[in-house]
């Protein structure tokens, strides 16, 4: 191109003659040129509406245009365009108005809007000018968007809204029929029309707010308000089924398919209002309901009946499962908390769990065993719990989707029927959980004590009694953190401790048994307790492992003693030494008993064959001042003894439980033949009566006629006979030795009768039992234990607060002792009176509930 | 695409045919809107305007087709307006909305 600067010449005006050669001869009459343009046009409006724009000239059209819109006759022009395409519409209108065939009548509506907005794109095109210039000038619509708004206003709107609320009907009816599970036809039509009903923006005038389209102004609220019947419709449907699972089932359906339908059809702004008016008219209004329904009718109850026969009757059903997390995920709908959930599984968890104890019975009864004992009891009931538990870990897992706060919801009802208060324990079916676990726990550890019967293959076995160890621990202290009362805990413990130890025949055998697996059952429970609930809690009980410690390494010296002397008399002694003061009182109470004579008592009399030997050891005890501070005392309670008798059968080693041992050894030959050797003791054949026996011994009555029984009695163990031979021991009874005793094996070991059957014997002496005793000690050192520990931490809260009010008090000292037991308001309040009595505390002088610690 | 319809003829009053890429003219507006109309169909667009006026335009759309990626770095040639025709390529760029 040349460069403008080199040619110099004058700009060039524009050509008028090419502005427009009509002109030239109307600028004096402009409007005659405006009309004649003008019907030009609109002729090719007309033309364009007719879908034939293929002969139009555009540039003819175009240019007509831009000159009329030069010519300031684009005001004109936009006006007489509206016009036109407003009275082409409502011709429209008349005939969508005529049809009355629904989908017809979609489909026509949905023609008409397209063939609309085609002709609206080219008459658009044709007025680009009047676009450009005249409508940005005076702020008014685009062509195109003048267009839909005269759709809006001339067809859908036309005659109070005649077409519109024929769409907004027929779209719904389509939509309910769906939801009705008919399959419908018009998919695509209703989506579309929403599309249009979306795009026909309202103007701003009068109540419509500016910028909602007819959508939401008018389709959405209908739309809501017919859903809002027809779900309460349904949904009072599917409760009528009175059918848990079968709501669970068709709700959780219809939700999935609706949310399906809203998301086809519906844009995103309704989803939210529709889902909050499907999930409170289908769920919240009905959830509770259905829950509560009763088994037969399939509520939560039926629901979680599986764990129960589970756990029962050691099957594995899983038929809830999916039920169940149907029902969690139709809650998370409404509640992300799951309240509802949580507060029905603590309901029913409860009422499961104390059923729990009567269902054991009734299993235990049905396996034939008459009179269930405790031990048997506290095992299944201990294994139960565990296995519920593993249960709810399952439907935690697979319906709950691992919720932890519904996982702490099932804990805490767990913990709840586990622990029953002991006011609560009124039925017989109540449990105390503490005394349960101690109780499992002393039979499982028993049993690991048990030498195996086949020592052969304890190389083989080492890893399987290991596995078997290590379950049981992980069991009890699975179970022991559901224990709320863990000083309960401690204190049957303590107990089924001592019992394990001074009853055991040898204690170094118990740990002998265990040391092959190179472990001490008993050291390792304490320390797996310890790691539990803290070693200061255990004390007493670490006290007593002490002492057994201490015993074991006595009876070692004693016995390196025994085999340097020379007394032949000496026999070998097992020695259990325990402190009085750690050990249960019931138990070591009445030490004194048996050496002292001071209150008038009979005092025990030890065989003479023994007393060598005590008072070897008593010097042994005391010498090299070591023991110069303690005092020892002998008990024949506990213990045992082992007696090699020769009867006429064969001859046979006995182990018998100390009394009895003594009673047999007053049967001891006693005399020497002519030649000083000692005569047999059927030679003798000594007779004893019932007075004479208590006069030699010294043994209290009850123990006495308890240890006649089992070595006179009780069939297999009847090294005595008893005339007349009758079940009780009387008074007038004699004994003597049993020629005919004879035993399948050279060991035989007297089982002593047990404290209640020998008091049931002799119903008439109102005396409590031995386990009645113990049971009510450890009661009471429960009570006193926590005295203390009460006290304790009010002086630890108050030494740190100060002042305190009455109830700040509480809640700390709640939160302090929370760990270890619930303590009562009433304990609270004596305890705190106590505490002011001994002065650690004083009451406010002005204000009663506020308490000051006492330098 | 049609080959037949990648381009258009531009036929300016005195008779001067432009054949250029539709592509090209479709940077007017006026153009581009112009094919749904019976000059889509033809493939020929009469312009009320003298070929000299027409030739310079297709060269400003040719030019600005060519350098339409660059222009935000400003790396390109200056186009040359003649000047005598400066004024009436005004009101023609106006009508064709470039």
């Amino acid at each position: 191109m040349i460069p403008a600067g080199n040619r110099r010449s004058k700009i060039r005006p524009p050509r008028k003659s090419l502005v427009s050669s009509s002109l030239e001869s109307s600028t004096t009459d402009p409007t005659v040129d405006y009309e004649k343009s003008w019907s030009i046009l609109s002729n090719a409006i007309i033309q364009i509406q007719n879908k034939s724009v293929s002969n139009l000239s555009y540039e003819q059209l175009y240019r007509k245009a831009y000159i009329l819109v030069l010519r300031k006759y684009g005001g004109k022009l936009y006006d007489n365009v509206a016009a036109l395409i407003t009275h082409h519409l409502l011709n429209r209108r008349d005939y969508l108005v005529s049809l009355t065939d629904s989908e017809q009548f979609m489909k026509a509506t949905l023609t008409e809007w397209d063939e609309h907005l085609q002709s609206m794109k080219f008459i658009s095109d044709v007025l680009m000018y009047l676009n450009r210039v005249y409508v940005k000038e005076h702020k008014k619509l685009l062509i195109y968007d003048l267009g839909i708004q005269l759709f809006k206003d001339n067809v859908i709107k036309y005659s109070d809204d005649q077409v519109g609320k024929k769409i907004v009907e027929i779209v719904i009816s389509e939509i309910t029929r769906n939801r009705n599970g008919e399959v419908i036809t018009t998919n695509m039509y209703i989506t579309k029309l929403i599309n249009m009903l979306e795009l026909l923006v309202e103007s701003g005038s009068g109540d419509i707010q500016f910028g909602e389209n007819y959508y939401q102004s008018s389709f959405e609220p209908a739309f809501l308000a017919s859903s809002e019947t027809f779900f309460y419709r349904l949904s009072s449907e599917y409760v009528n089924y009175n059918l848990g699972t079968r709501y669970i089932q068709s709700t959780s359906k219809f939700i999935k398919d609706e949310e399906s339908r809203v998301n086809f059809y519906l844009p995103e702004s309704t989803y939210p209002k529709l889902n909050e008016l499907m999930n409170n008219i289908m769920i919240k209004d009905k959830i509770d309901t259905i829950l509560s329904l009763p088994y037969d009718q399939q509520g939560l109850s039926y629901l979680l009946q599986p764990v129960i026969t589970n756990v029962i009757e050691g099957s594995n059903e899983r038929y809830h499962i999916q039920d169940l997390k149907t029902l969690y995920d139709l809650i998370g709908r409404i509640d992300e908390e799951q309240g509802i959930l949580r507060n029905k599984l603590k309901q029913h968890i409860i009422a499961q769990g104390e059923d729990l104890p009567k269902q054991i019975r009734r299993s235990l009864e049905n396996s034939g065993e008459k009179r269930p004992n405790p031990a048997t009891f506290a095992i299944k009931w201990i294994e139960a719990v565990l296995k519920y538990h593993e249960e709810f870990a399952v439907i935690h897992k697979e319906s709950f989707y691992q919720d932890s706060t519904v996982s702490q919801a099932i804990t805490y009802a767990m913990r709840e029927f586990i622990n029953v208060p002991p006011s609560a324990r009124k039925d017989t079916n109540a449990v105390n959980a503490p005394e349960l676990l101690s109780i499992y726990m002393d039979y499982h550890i028993k049993q690991i004590g048990k030498p195996s019967p086949s020592k052969e293959i304890d190389a083989i076995n080492t890893s399987d009694s290991r596995d078997y160890v290590d379950i049981f621990i992980e069991k009890s202290i699975q179970f022991l953190r559901f224990i709320k009362d863990k000083d309960a805990f401690e204190a049957h413990y303590a107990n089924h401790f001592a019992k394990r130890f001074l009853s055991s025949k040898s204690g170094s055998q118990v740990i002998s048994s265990n040391n092959k697996m190179g472990i001490d059952i008993e050291e390792l429970l304490l320390s797996k307790l310890g790691e539990e609930m803290g070693t200061t809690s255990l004390d007493k009980i670490i006290r007593m492992n002490k002492d057994i410690k201490l015993s074991k390494d006595i009876t070692t010296d004693w016995k390196k003693l025994l085999s340097q002397s020379t007394k032949k008399e000496l026999i070998d002694v097992e020695l259990k030494i325990c402190n009085v003061n750690d050990w249960p009182k019931s138990m070591v109470k009445d030490y004194k008993a048996f050496t002292s004579d001071e209150n008038g008592q009979t005092s025990f009399i030890w065989s003479k064959q023994l007393r060598p030997t005590i008072r070897e050891f008593e010097e042994f005890w005391f010498s090299g001042k070591k023991n110069d501070n303690k005092s020892l005392y002998w008990s024949p309670k506990f213990g045992s003894i082992d007696l090699r008798i020769t009867y006429p059968s064969r001859t046979y080693d006995i182990n018998l439980s100390t009394y009895a041992g003594i009673i047999m050894l007053l049967f001891a030959p006693q005399s020497t033949d002519n030649y000083g050797n000692l005569v047999s003791a059927f030679e003798e054949n000594k007779e004893l009566s019932y007075e004479e026996i208590k006069e030699l011994t010294g043994i209290a009555e009850i123990d006495l006629k308890r240890h006649l029984q089992s070595i006179a009695v009780a069939p297999r163990s009847r090294l005595l006979i008893k005339s007349p031979m009758t079940k009780d021991v009387n008074d007038n009874d004699r004994f003597k030795l049993n020629e005919k005793f004879k035993s399948p094996s050279v060991k035989v070991k007297v089982l002593t009768v047990s404290a209640a059957s020998s008091v049931a014997a002799n119903a008439q002496t109102k005396v409590k039992t031995e386990q009645e005793e113990e049971a009510d000690e450890v009661k009471a050192n429960i009570l006193e234990g926590r005295k203390l520990e009460v006290n304790a931490a009010i002086v630890r809260i108050m030494k740190s607060r100060h002042t305190l009010k009455h109830n700040e008090l509480i809640e700390e000292l709640t939160k302090q002792l929370s760990n270890r037991f619930q303590p009562s308001i009433s304990l609270i309040k004596q305890r705190v009176e106590d505490l002011i009595e001994k002065e650690y505390l004083k009451r406010d002088e002005e204000a009663s509930n506020v308490y000051h610690y006492v330098a | 695409m049609d080959s037949e319809v990648e381009y258009v003829t531009l036929v300016s009053a005195d008779n001067h045919k432009f054949i250029i890429l539709k592509e090209v003219a479709s940077i007017s507006s006026m153009l581009k809107s112009s094919q749904g109309f019976q000059e889509g169909e033809t493939g020929k667009i009469s312009l009320d305007m003298d070929g000299d006026i027409l030739e310079c335009i297709v060269e400003y759309l040719y030019y600005h087709y060519k350098y339409k990626e660059q222009a935000e770095t400003g790396d390109i040639p200056q186009f040359n307006i003649p000047t005598h025709l400066a004024l009436e390529l005004l009101v023609k760029a106006d009508f064709l909305d470039i």
